[in-house]
């Protein structure tokens, strides 16, 4: 029996099984009939509608990779039993190796325990001028040394390291040291989350054409954004090829990740 | 289930999680963090099912529970004493206006928050997504009459929060 009545108000289950089964007959001519008269049911209609834009826009494209590899992490049970005993070695080599050296975390000390091409963060593209009444593909996966345009927006997607804190940094071609995460922060931000985290909110490249290269730096305390800003300092300072050239921060006690873009001309 | 079955169904049924994570959480980066965990839980039955509204059933079970425990654990923000001020006077009056306040979206968002979690979920499904009893029994997968008396539960106990609040 179907116990939705001809004029009920539309709840999400009309809106979602319409969208499911946009060829089925009965359900639209019910659900737009109703829609003309009511006002609410309308408006109702017109931000689900939004919300399933949304979806296939900018959310499916920065996350469908990401899904497949949670769930091909869950079928592995065991994987996690033998990373911990590493993890947990490391985190103690860097809790007790700070204690003995002395000087804070971000200090300039340049015992950088870095992670090369790990993934530890995963960056997407929105292209601009891309809107979200086109089909076409808006939202790339940036890669290591790929180009990108004045106006594309990014975002990040980060990846536990076993250490607590994280801040993401940038150099860019016009020589600036940039904290893009917590954007604009003082320090870095707590990460207590186990599974990938969606850093909220995206950063739009400026007009300065030239290298960019991106920091994720992981520590076991939080990290002063001035002492990340004098660690790459130098590194900003020396033009293109070292900002092409290094991977890495010295900070002391880090776990690091980095990623190079090539930001073309406006046009 | 291989990797393109998998990106098959999270492209036909992540929109529809995605807006039910968004409607619940009013958050887009947690909406979109409990629209992957809603969709690894129930992928294998969005495998299995025979209809597409049977596999709404699904994601609006797991996700509703899933984003209302995430609202639980968000909580500790008082109720706002301004959304209560202007109650009626008298407790019959308040009494009798409990039904009503529950239009008010907002406060019934608080108040369910607040419920316990065998409520929680057929509270939201009737009260803010108007479903039918029935149809709230065929999601949370319980009687008609568990959800009656579920419900009965939560209007008691919303009339004695706002008694209180407003007293």
């Amino acid at each position: 029996m179907n116990i939705v009545e001809a004029d009920r108000h539309l709840t999400v289950l009309d809106l979602d099984e319409l969208e499911l089964e946009p060829g089925a007959p009965e359900p639209r001519g019910r659900i737009e009939a109703h829609a003309r008269r009511c006002g609410a049911c309308a408006e109702r209609r017109a931000a689900h509608a939004a919300l399933v834009a949304q979806f296939r826009v900018s959310v499916l494209p920065r996350t469908v990779e990401l899904v497949t590899a949670r769930r091909r992490d869950r079928l592995r049970p065991g994987w996690w039993a033998w990373l911990a005993v590493p993890v947990a070695a490391a985190v103690l080599l860097l809790v007790t190796g700070r204690h003995r050296t002395g000087p804070p975390v971000g200090d300039g000390a340049d015992s950088a325990l870095g992670v090369k091409g790990g993934a530890l963060f995963e960056v997407f593209a929105r292209r601009a001028g891309a809107g979200f009444d086109t089909d076409a593909p808006t939202v790339v996966r940036v890669r290591d040394g790929m180009r990108l345009s004045p106006g594309d927006a990014l975002r990040f997607v980060l990846f536990p390291s076993g250490l607590p804190y994280v801040l993401i940094a940038s150099v860019d071609g016009a020589g600036q040291v940039n904290i893009y995460y917590p954007f604009h922060g003082e320090e870095s931000a707590l990460t207590s989350r186990q599974g990938a985290i969606s850093v909220p909110g995206s950063i739009v490249l400026d007009a300065a054409p030239g290298p960019e290269r991106l920091f994720v730096i992981y520590s076991a305390r939080a990290l002063r954004a001035s002492a990340v800003r004098a660690a790459l300092a130098p590194a900003a300072a020396a033009g293109a090829p070292a900002i092409r050239g290094t991977r890495e921060a010295p900070l002391e006690g880090t776990v690091q990740s980095s990623l190079l873009f090539e930001k073309e001309e406006a046009r | 289930m291989d990797p393109d079955r998998l990106t098959e169904l999270y492209r036909r049924y992540g929109p529809a999680i995605y807006a039910r994570c968004r409607t619940l959480l009013a958050d887009e980066s947690a909406a979109e963090d409990a629209t992957q965990e809603t969709f690894l839980r129930v992928q294998r039955h969005l495998d299995r099912v025979p209809s597409a509204r049977e596999a709404l059933y699904w994601i609006y079970r797991v996700a509703t529970n899933y984003c209302l425990n995430e609202l639980r654990s968000r909580r500790g923000r008082a109720l706002p004493q301004a959304d209560l001020a202007d109650l009626p006077e008298t407790t019959s009056e308040v009494i009798d206006a409990v039904e009503s306040r529950l239009a008010d979206q907002d406060l019934a968002r608080r108040l369910i928050a607040r419920a316990r979690p065998n409520v929680r979920m057929v509270a939201w499904l009737y009260h803010l997504d108007g479903f039918e009893q029935e149809e709230v029994a065929a999601i949370v997968g319980v009687s008609r009459r568990t959800v009656a008396t579920r419900l009965a539960q939560f209007s008691s106990n919303a009339r004695k929060f706002i008694r209180r609040s407003a007293a």
